[in-house]
């Protein structure tokens, strides 16, 4: 009976779940450098704020859609108006398509910010947080080729430079790293 | 084999006709901010129904929107529901109808003090206790521990004036929303 070559197997299965799982590992190891960073900036959008004059009428309080197109029409955002009301007696709110502005009804200055998706990121991010229950099983069965890409990756050669040297000086070092912040924050 | 197909097609049938009795669900009053933020206190732990404008919706994750009536004192905080990705922050001025449940905070002085302690460890990113109000600019603010702290005396503040010993905030735990446009 001829013997199994699982060294063979071994290789075959990594290269193939490497090349199967390679856009998903990207999308996730860059959404995962996204979110880890996340109280430093925003990975899904890019925001802008800029500084807007309005010289509002009189009886701006009884103003109505049209006539905030009409305030909106210099900034070429008459178009782009979805709603405004005002959260207090000094200030408008006009929302538009991405974005808003806030003005102040006495001085007549105010921001306008606007959203812009931000390109790769916002998608990577869609995904990473998880759009739905197909993508659950696509996202499971990913994490448990990872795990078994991992063993078959320290399989994968023989010699100085496998598990019995080289290899295992670095797995360690790996399983090292985890451990060590377990035992000094946990 | 024929008998398996007709027991089957009864169960089928069975099944069908029970569940085109079966009670519909009964439609919930829908709450107007306002008349939520007076019904609050008595609604917590309730499944509700409100509709409001979005106002602001947290951009770094989404996890939180403020729903706004006819002004700024309208306003009630949306909290994420179980399973949810995230709220899109192109809502915002779009008309939702929210279904959820109605969460009390009750901020005392033990809370503060909790607060007040993580804002001066100086960890990285926000405190775990902050109240997240979603107040114009916020985001610019975010880490800024003078911020913090100012907000801190102004909740130590209002306990004070409330003559008891906590002040509460109400928001909703989504279950679900509906965009009225759509």
């Amino acid at each position: 009976m001829k013997k199994l070559n699982w060294r063979k197997w071994n290789r075959a299965i990594h290269r193939d779940l490497g090349y199967l799982f390679f856009a998903i590992t990207v999308i996730y190891g860059l959404s995962g450098i996204a979110v880890n960073h996340i109280s430093d900036w925003n990975p899904n959008y890019v925001i802008t704020q800029k500084e807007v004059t309005f010289r509002f009428l009189a009886d701006i309080r009884k103003a109505d859609k049209e006539a905030v197109k009409l305030l909106l029409k210099p900034l070429n955002e008459d178009g782009n108006y979805k709603k405004h009301y005002f959260p207090d007696d000094s200030t408008i709110k006009i929302f538009v398509n991405g974005g808003n502005i806030v003005a102040d009804l006495n001085s007549g200055d105010g921001w306008m910010e606007t959203l812009r998706r931000r390109p790769v990121f916002n998608l990577v991010n869609f995904l990473h947080y998880n759009p739905g229950k197909w993508w659950t099983w696509v996202a499971d069965i990913f994490a448990g080729s990872l795990i078994v890409l991992a063993f078959s990756g320290i399989f994968l050669i023989k010699g100085k430079n496998g598990i019995t040297g080289r290899g295992a000086i670095l797995t360690a070092i790996g399983i090292a790293i985890p451990l060590l912040f377990i035992l000094l924050f946990y | 084999m024929l008998k398996k197909i007709i027991m089957i097609s009864c169960v089928a049938v069975f099944a069908i006709s029970c569940n085109q009795n079966a009670p519909k669900e009964e439609s919930q009053t829908v709450l107007t901010i306002a008349q939520l933020i007076e019904q609050a206190p008595d609604l917590v732990g309730k499944e509700i129904t409100v509709t409001g404008t979005v106002d602001h919706v947290c951009k770094h994750g989404g996890k939180r929107m403020f729903l706004v009536g006819n002004n700024d004192q309208e306003r009630m905080k949306v909290n994420l529901g179980e399973g949810q990705l995230s709220f899109n922050p192109e809502m915002e001025g779009n008309d939702l109808v929210v279904k959820g449940v109605v969460d009390e905070l009750k901020i005392d002085k033990a809370y503060l003090d909790q607060w007040e302690s993580e804002v001066m460890a100086d960890t990285q990113g926000e405190a775990a206790s902050k109240v997240h109000m979603g107040e114009a600019g916020h985001e610019n603010n975010e880490g800024n521990k003078n911020e913090d702290l100012e907000k801190i005396a102004e909740y130590r503040k209002q306990i004070e004036a409330s003559g008891t010993d906590h002040v509460s905030f109400y928001s909703v735990n989504c279950i679900s929303f509906e965009d009225k446009k759509q």
